[in-house]
């Protein structure tokens, strides 16, 4: 079994892909039942909407209910298309996926402003309009009766045959598929997972919340406009009711079945939904309720749908049939760290209040390359805040914070984190689902960009970029000593791992300042000994280290320069035996700054 | 008498275990003061004690009453008030509305708590005049007092207080404290956690003070001799001489 | 004027989707995607009361406040208690509104069944319009509604414990709230409203499954045009939804109702992503 296993294991997984692929591009040839060829056709027209709600749900994580506009987007103007001349399905093919993606980055740009509620009602409402718009065209799109008389589609100028046809769809949803995938395994499906769990992450690692949402959403829309071009050259015929929040509801579920994060799972769920229609007669007729049972349980008890399940399955097997890999509590190896050439950070008379409260007031500060500048204080004294300013997740109510000559002063946390500002938290931020290397590659994302484009054809840029990231992930692995756990999912390690692994995200995108929030809260000391080791390579390397610590032997034993914060203000710096010993400081931090009660108790 | 009794509690958030084994108790009209450096789990046990975070280990009792199956929204009418660290009030309603709020555990209807409402405007002179304002309107030294206010409206036989001086300016921490030392005289017992470590052996009866979720310190106040030893030990740095 | 009173009383129905979109908002800060199915249900059951059993009506609106309670119980329960995040909780009340949409299809059918109203049948004139009488009650009723739900809010106890709760739960937690109780206890009355607006809702639409996406549509509009958490400002969110549709609907034509509210939507994201009630704040890290 062991051996059946890892044989099993070894495959790779395109080669799977390609076998399904060459069996389904054979499917037009044999000869099928009528009935059944037409059921796979409409299978797979469905396939390609649902895929598009997984890139958008369980990918970017925004709930659209707007596939079924797109769907009859592509489809109308496809049917008008071929009733005004232009017959040849690539040409509509064009049309009606970028007539999609127009009206996904319209609504999605509006939408998106409020939150993930209104784009889930302004798609929703895209739905409802479909009966009115159609009726506004009454002339071109025949309005509730329906668009008849759509010439059967061409290529080149020949005619389709309904094998050709077939063909054309499987072909066309293969491609989709390798599209899919190639967007889902390359960097950029790892910043839309992380940003699906945490949008504050992604931003510190330089990912455009606000775009990476609207390209998931938007690009989603394209298969729904192609599948569109699909169904109206399938039927020739066109009515509303095609388009109705049925449809709407009918994917989703589909969706949720089949797993949205994953390439393959909306097939598998749009494939099973179809089967279903066409099978049980009664269907029809509980369909909706079936449907809404279906988005309930996938919310509450099997998240992944039958992709997750068949991943939890695998684990299962790994689990069993493979060693297990010995995890590595030391930490710490001998590889080094990459030169990480520094810049200086320059926060110059910063002030912030929130409301009526004060948090800040003209903190002046200078972190230099190479050495380890820590902030210290007591508990509100303003020091995550001055984090959060730095980093871009709050702006500035007076003063200017510059890195080197680059003012920093105003920008949004993942422009801040673009050039060269990288950070932890105190709580650290590891999403679920991904592996310990995708979480150290999520950090590469701002250090070589490579644009979904790129990635998406596989070109040259991207391998080249794809071998580094592999590279660097693997050193950085080797350095924190996470290398033998480098495909464990990342939440499920101690939190000292998780915090070795933050910093290692954190080195990943070659940051030119690295801020530390209380990176060795919760650590016992044997782990604040790799840590304090690990941020003394770093600087070594050249990079500018912040550290907000509260644990003072940390600070004492790593920090070049010291920082005291209290109340808001800056009330003391100097190297550590001068901070140690300036009592001015240790009544500021162990209390009041009066001398009648100093020693006066007893 | 012991109110409160803490034994060997070991408890934190998730696999993030901040308190380790930290015993400590309240009396009645007395003041222990729980004190440690910046993230020692001072907090964190009194979260566990409101019942915010789950015992992992040891025992938590009040009044003889072993806590465990008690939750957090019982314990306030139980006599337990937590005042939590950072003057968490409801900022978007008024002042009145944030007392009425600290004595929603009596279960009495608004009507019959309005009384109490004036009990501690005569505590707190300056909140009769703000009852009409939203509460985030209020200065710092203001919010604090409409927290202690409203954890006071609960009737509590036992006062959590986390931090009431913190990012306040000295001359404010001397006035909430100066109050801290007159609810004493009520027959309260208080938990007080504080950085200011002066201010909190002003008034404190007993000291406990703990570092990296463990005690290290116990005593009665008045046997503290020099409170630069407190002090060593809430920096961690106990061995570091005086300068 | 007429037309002003058909906006204003289809505008009522909005607003009482948004007032139940509203009150989950403040006790759960979650958004109920089924509220305006728990209103096509409740329009049903009236139905079925009145027509079937010929109960009065007073009785048929309690039982369908009763009905309606109930099953928003288990909504919460199955829908809302057991999921954390709220992109899941948009999924699952989603899934129990197309559920609520399958069941009713079965059970009801989908034609439309006309409910009857009590009051008189005729139209009254009024400063030079006609106004029903089941438009003036469903005016008053939302007006009504969202007037006591504000008194409550500022005037009882457990109202300033919701809108406390809306804040911080633990805050309120500490102070002696039962947080999960009194969300499921707000959740049950916004499902009681919904039964109580059925009876009233049910003779001005009739009782018909398509009825709750178009309701929750415009409800959501008016949410957004009110601002979340802002009970008048869904109010006259709701009214401006009901005047826009309608007087759309008379100059420009049917097919252009849906259409004329979807571009009051985009505007009002546009210009006023939080609402015209709405305050913005700061996010924390």
């Amino acid at each position: 079994m062991t051996v059946l296993w890892r044989a099993v294991r070894s495959v790779p997984p395109w080669v799977l892909a390609t076998i399904t692929g060459v069996l389904a591009l054979c499917l037009p040839f044999l000869n099928l039942d009528y009935a059944v060829g037409r059921q796979i056709q409409l299978g797979l027209i469905l396939a390609l909407i649902v895929s598009g709600i997984g890139l958008s749900l369980g990918y970017a994580g925004q709930l659209a209910l707007g596939q079924a506009a797109m769907y009859a987007a592509g489809a109308y103007s496809a049917g008008v298309l071929a009733i005004r001349g232009v017959t040849d399905v690539l040409v509509q093919l064009l049309v009606s996926g970028t007539a999609a993606l127009l009206i996904g980055l319209l609504t999605g740009v509006i939408g998106l402003r409020l939150g993930a509620w209104s784009l889930a009602m302004t798609s929703f409402f895209l739905v409802l309009m479909i009966p009115d718009v159609l009726d506004v065209f009454e002339s071109t799109t025949g309005g509730r009766t329906g668009l008849s008389g759509i010439p059967p589609g061409t290529v080149f100028g020949s005619v389709l045959t309904p094998r050709d046809f077939f063909l054309l769809i499987v072909v066309v949803s293969l491609l989709w598929f390798a599209v899919v995938r190639n967007i889902v395994t390359s960097r950029h499906g790892v910043a839309f997972q992380v940003l699906k769990e945490s949008e504050v992450l992604a931003a510190s690692t330089g990912v455009s919340v606000f775009r990476m949402k609207l390209i998931g959403y938007a690009v989603g829309a394209i298969p729904a406009g192609l599948a569109g071009t699909l169904f109206a050259n399938l039927d020739l015929f066109l009515a509303p009711t095609s388009f109705g929040l049925h449809l709407a509801t009918s994917t989703l579920a589909a969706a949720v079945l089949g797993g949205m994060v994953s390439v393959y799972g909306p097939l598998v769920g749009a494939l099973l939904v179809q089967l279903a229609t066409w099978q049980a007669a009664d269907f029809q007729e509980w369909a909706l309720v079936v449907y809404g049972a279906f988005l309930i349980l996938g919310g509450v008890v099997f998240g992944g749908g039958i992709a997750g399940l068949v991943r939890r399955g695998i684990r299962a097997l790994d689990r069993r049939f493979l060693p297990e890999p010995v995890t590595d509590d030391t930490g710490g190896s001998a590889a080094g760290v990459p030169p990480l050439p520094g810049e200086e950070l320059v926060v110059d008379g910063v002030s912030k209040a929130f409301g009526g409260n004060q948090v800040l007031t003209g903190v002046t500060l200078r972190a230099a390359p190479g050495r380890v500048t820590a902030l210290i204080g007591p508990n509100g004294s303003g020091k995550t805040t001055l984090l959060n300013l730095v980093s871009g997740f709050y702006t500035v109510d007076d003063g200017r914070l510059r890195l080197g000559e680059v003012e920093l002063t105003g920008l949004p946390a993942h422009q801040v984190a673009r050039r060269g500002v990288s950070r932890t938290f105190q709580t650290p931020l590891v999403p679920p689902v991904i592996s310990v290397r995708e979480t150290v590659a999520a950090g590469r994302y701002s250090a070589d960009r490579v644009s979904i484009i790129g990635a998406l054809l596989r070109g040259p840029r991207h391998r080249a970029v794809s071998r580094r990231d592999r590279e660097q992930v693997r050193d950085l692995l080797d350095l924190v000593g996470l290398a033998r756990v480098a495909d464990a999912e990342a939440s499920s390690l101690p939190l000292g791992q998780r915090r070795l692994l933050e910093v290692a995200r954190a080195i990943a995108s070659r940051p030119k300042v690295l801020l530390l929030d209380e990176a060795a809260s919760g650590l016992d000391e044997q782990e604040v000994a790799v840590l304090a080791r690990l941020l003394g390579q770093v600087r070594d390397a050249g990079c500018a280290v912040v550290l907000v610590e509260h644990n003072f032997g940390l600070v004492l034993s790593t920090a070049d320069e010291i920082h005291v914060l209290a109340r808001g203000r800056l009330i003391a710096s100097g190297p550590p035996a001068a901070i140690e010993a300036d009592d001015r400081v240790r009544n500021e931090y162990l209390g009041i700054a009066d001398e009648a009660s100093v020693g006066g108790v007893a | 008498m012991t109110l409160l009794e803490v034994t060997n509690l070991a408890t934190g958030y998730g696999d993030l275990r901040a308190v380790w084994d930290v015993s400590v108790h309240a009396e009645p009209g007395r003041i222990t003061a729980l004190l440690g450096r910046n993230g020692a789990g001072k907090t964190t046990t009194l979260r566990a004690i409101a019942g915010l975070n789950p015992v992992q280990r040891g025992r938590i009792t009040f009044d003889g009453d072993d806590l465990a199956a008690v939750p957090a929204h019982r314990r306030v009418a139980r006599g337990i008030s937590y005042l939590q660290e950072g003057k968490r009030i409801f900022g978007e309603q008024t002042v009145a509305e944030n007392l009425l709020l600290g004595g929603y555990s009596l279960g009495r209807s608004r009507r019959r708590l309005e009384p109490e409402l004036d009990t501690m405007y005569e505590l707190f002179p300056v909140l009769r005049d703000k009852r009409g304002a939203p509460a985030a309107s209020l200065s710092g030294g203001q919010q604090q007092m409409v927290a202690l206010a409203q954890a006071l409206m609960a009737r509590p036989r036992l006062l959590l207080l986390d931090e009431p001086s913190g990012g306040l300016a000295p001359s404010v921490v001397a006035e909430v404290l100066a109050r801290v030392d007159a609810l004493r005289a009520t027959g309260l017992a208080i938990l007080l956690v504080e950085q200011a470590v002066d201010a909190a052996l002003a008034v404190a009866d007993h000291v406990t003070v703990i570092d990296v979720g463990r005690v290290v310190l116990d005593l009665p106040a008045a046997d503290v001799e020099d409170p630069e030893l407190i002090k060593n030990a809430c920096m961690g740095t106990a061995t570091v001489p005086r300068t | 004027m007429t037309l002003l009173y058909s906006g204003l009383s289809l505008g009522a129905v909005y607003a009482l989707v948004a007032l139940g979109y509203n009150l989950v908002y403040l006790s759960s800060r979650a958004f109920n995607f089924a509220q305006a199915q728990l209103v096509m249900v409740a329009a049903f059951v009236a139905y079925t009361a009145l027509v079937v059993f010929r109960l009065p009506w007073v009785v048929a609106a309690l039982l369908a406040m009763a009905v309606l309670m109930v099953v928003a119980v288990i909504e919460e329960r199955i829908a809302l208690r057991l999921v954390t995040d709220h992109h899941t909780i948009l999924i699952t009340t989603l899934g129990f509104a197309t559920l609520l949409d399958g069941a009713a299809e079965r059970i009801w059918g989908s034609e439309a069944l006309d409910v009857p109203f009590p009051g008189p049948e005729g139209a009254w004139s009024l400063l030079g319009g006609r106004l029903h009488t089941v438009d003036l009650a469903l005016v008053l009723l939302a007006v009504l509604l969202v007037v006591g739900a504000h008194w409550y809010r500022r005037r009882f106890l457990s109202g300033i414990a919701i809108i406390g709760m809306s804040q911080d739960r633990e805050a309120a937690t500490l102070r002696g709230i039962d947080v999960r109780k009194l969300a499921l206890i707000t959740f049950a009355v916004s499902g009681a409203l919904a039964g109580l607006m059925g009876a009233f809702v049910g003779p001005k639409t009739f009782a018909l499954t398509t009825l709750g996406a178009s309701m929750a549509l415009k409800g959501f509009v008016a949410l957004a045009i009110g601002g979340f958490g802002s009970l008048y400002g869904g109010l006259l969110g709701g009214f401006t939804v009901g005047i826009v549709e309608q007087v759309s609907a008379r100059y420009l034509g049917a097919e252009f109702s849906h259409i004329s509210v979807f571009a009051v939507l985009m505007l009002v994201l546009l210009v006023r992503p939080r609402g015209v009630f709405g305050r913005v704040r700061e996010r924390v890290v």
